[in-house]
Formats: structure tokens, sequence, C-alpha cells
């Protein structure tokens, strides 16, 4: 074992809020870095990805993980001026989250269908959390206000 | 299976994976023999992982096999001891990560290797992703914790990062 000293009295890691999983969100990929993971099936083989994931601390700020986002799938970077008005925000528990939108001009690689990604990003209690839906536009485009719902009814 | 002799028999595969990659051999799929693939699946390890430790030694020759060793150690403990020999059933995302330049507390790279360190005592490592590769090392080198041991300090942290956090900075201040 290592010879370091691990302090005493130090806070653990926030545990997971409470929230209502929307109906046809089945059980996604799990990983030691999700702290929830969902697959949205839709119609003509199309689907999203839903994860919730919480690191320490502001991992690099709004903007470089907005551009960070934004490569995942092939969409151009923004500047800082940009971000305010491509972002708004929502009431989640109490704290105010910012809602990202955006989508890809045309299909990937491998995909039939352009790709669109919507982030819900907070801070509480020092760490910051993303509620990420990534997949098909036109899915996402009906399942976007059931993620806002879902985040909506997270209680830390 | 000998368990007894596991360092051994690791020895003998990071030695074959170090030649085949000097032979130009880049396919990491076809560096070991079933047995051998067993073997290393029996302590938590794939081919992609002494794949990439070979890679590295080869190229910058770091890490050395001792550190390659410890880092397996660690993880083959937490395998056998945690999971109870059982593997995970997928991998971590690539896009699920902390950017390279996230930083908590002044310590860019801390975010991200935090949870590279939880995903490789998991065997959660995607083929595209290496615990210990250069970024890592540097961060560990600067802050003075061996790779192995920063494995086994986020295992005795549990889920609690600000222990992580509070020994970096400790010892980064020591150091």
């Amino acid at each position: 074992m290592s010879a370091q000293t691990l302090p005493s009295g130090a806070t653990a890691q926030e545990e997971n809020p409470q929230w209502t999983v929307p109906s046809g969100w089945e059980p996604g990929p799990s990983s030691s870095v999700r702290r929830g993971s969902w697959t949205v099936k839709g119609p003509d083989g199309q689907s999203a990805d839903v994860a919730v994931t919480a690191f320490p601390g502001d991992v690099g700020g709004l903007l470089a993980n907005l551009n960070r986002w934004r490569a995942q799938i092939g969409v151009p970077p923004v500047t800082a001026d940009q971000v305010a008005s491509i972002t708004s925000n929502i009431d989640v528990s109490g704290t105010s989250a910012t809602v990202v939108d955006f989508t890809a001009d045309k299909p990937a690689q491998g995909k039939t269908q352009p790709q669109r990604m919507v982030v819900v990003t907070l801070s509480h209690a020092g760490n910051s959390w993303f509620f990420k839906m990534t997949g098909d536009a036109p899915l996402i485009e009906t399942q976007k206000d059931t993620l806002l719902q879902f985040v909506k009814s997270v209680k830390f | 299976m000998n368990d007894y002799q596991w360092a051994e028999t690791f020895r003998h595969c990071y030695d074959k994976a170090v030649t085949l990659y000097r032979l130009g051999n880049r396919k990491a799929a076809s560096y070991f023999s079933q047995e051998e693939t067993a073997f290393l699946a029996s302590i938590g390890c794939t081919a992609q992982e002494l794949y990439d430790f070979a890679e590295d030694w080869c190229r910058d020759e770091t890490p050395s096999f001792g550190t390659t060793l410890l880092i397996t150690a660690a993880r083959r403990d937490f395998f056998l001891t945690i999971q109870k020999g059982k593997p995970p059933t997928g991998t971590i995302r690539m896009e699920d990560l902390p950017a390279k330049e996230a930083e908590i507390d002044g310590f860019r790279w801390l975010p991200r290797i935090l949870s590279k360190a939880r995903a490789k005592l998991r065997g959660e490592m995607p083929s595209e992703l290496m615990y210990g590769c250069g970024g890592d090392r540097a961060f560990l080198r600067k802050v003075n914790i061996h790779p192995a041991d920063f494995l086994r300090v986020v295992w005795a942290a549990r889920e609690d990062d600000q222990k992580v956090i509070d020994c970096v900075k400790k010892t980064a201040a020591a150091s």
C-alpha cells in the first residue's frame, strides 16, 4: 500500500440525487464514470444515449466543455462572446442549470442521421454535474422535453 | 493457474510484447496465444494494456517493467479481491472523461486521471485509453506519486474524491 497518509475528516463524494427516470429509457452501459446511463430507442433504428456524470470542481468551465462536446459530434467551436446567445437556463433543485443544444450539419461516418447533443450542466456542492443526451437528431427532437423534465426531477 | 508464479508468467508475456513490437507487429490482438490471453484475463489484464506498456517502453524507455508490474498488480488485487475475479461488462467512453485541460485546486489533469484510475482498477479501459500514459506520468511525476501508488490511493479513498485531492496536495507540497 502507498506510503501517503490519507487525511482524516475528508468529505465524501456527493451521492447521487433522486430523479425520476422517464418511461421508455432503458438502462444503458454502466461504468465507474457514469452516475446514470440510459439508452433511448426510436423509429427506424434511431437511438440516443443519456449519461449523467459528475466531477469535482469546474472541470475546465463551460466554454471549454461546450467546445469539446461540439467537437465530439462535428460542430464548429464557439467563442466566449457567443456562449450567452446559445445557452439557456432552467431551475434544478433550486440551482440554476445551463442548457446547451447543438446539431451537426450532416451525418457522421457510419450514421444515417446528423447527431444532436443536449447537455444540462449545473454546480452543486463543489461538483459539476452533466446530464447529456447524444444521438440521432430526429429522435432527440422528440426527447428534448423529456430530458429537461428528467433533469428538473433531480432532487439533491 | 499457478498464482505463485504469476509475476514470472506476466514477465514472459511482457517480454514477448516488447519483442513483437520491436519486430514491427502493431496488432495487440495477435500478440498472445489462447493460454497467454487466458492468463492475462485471470489477472484482469488485456492484450491491449500490455501492448501499450510495451509500446511506450520501446519508444520512450518508460514506464519500466517494474512500474508496469506494480500497476498490473494493483489492478490484479482489485480484480481478485473486490470484483471476485469477475470482469466488468463494458468499458468507459472516452467522451465521458473530463478534458485533459480540466483542473481542480490548481492541479491540471487531476480530474481526468482520477476517472482513469477508477476505470483502470475496474478493468473498464477502452482500447484507445492507457493508464500510465505520458500525460499521466508527467502529472504523477510532478506530484511525486508512483502510478501504482496512485491507483491504491484511489482504491483506498473509495468514492471520496476529496481524499484523493487532499492526498495529492499533501504529496505535491512535500516534494
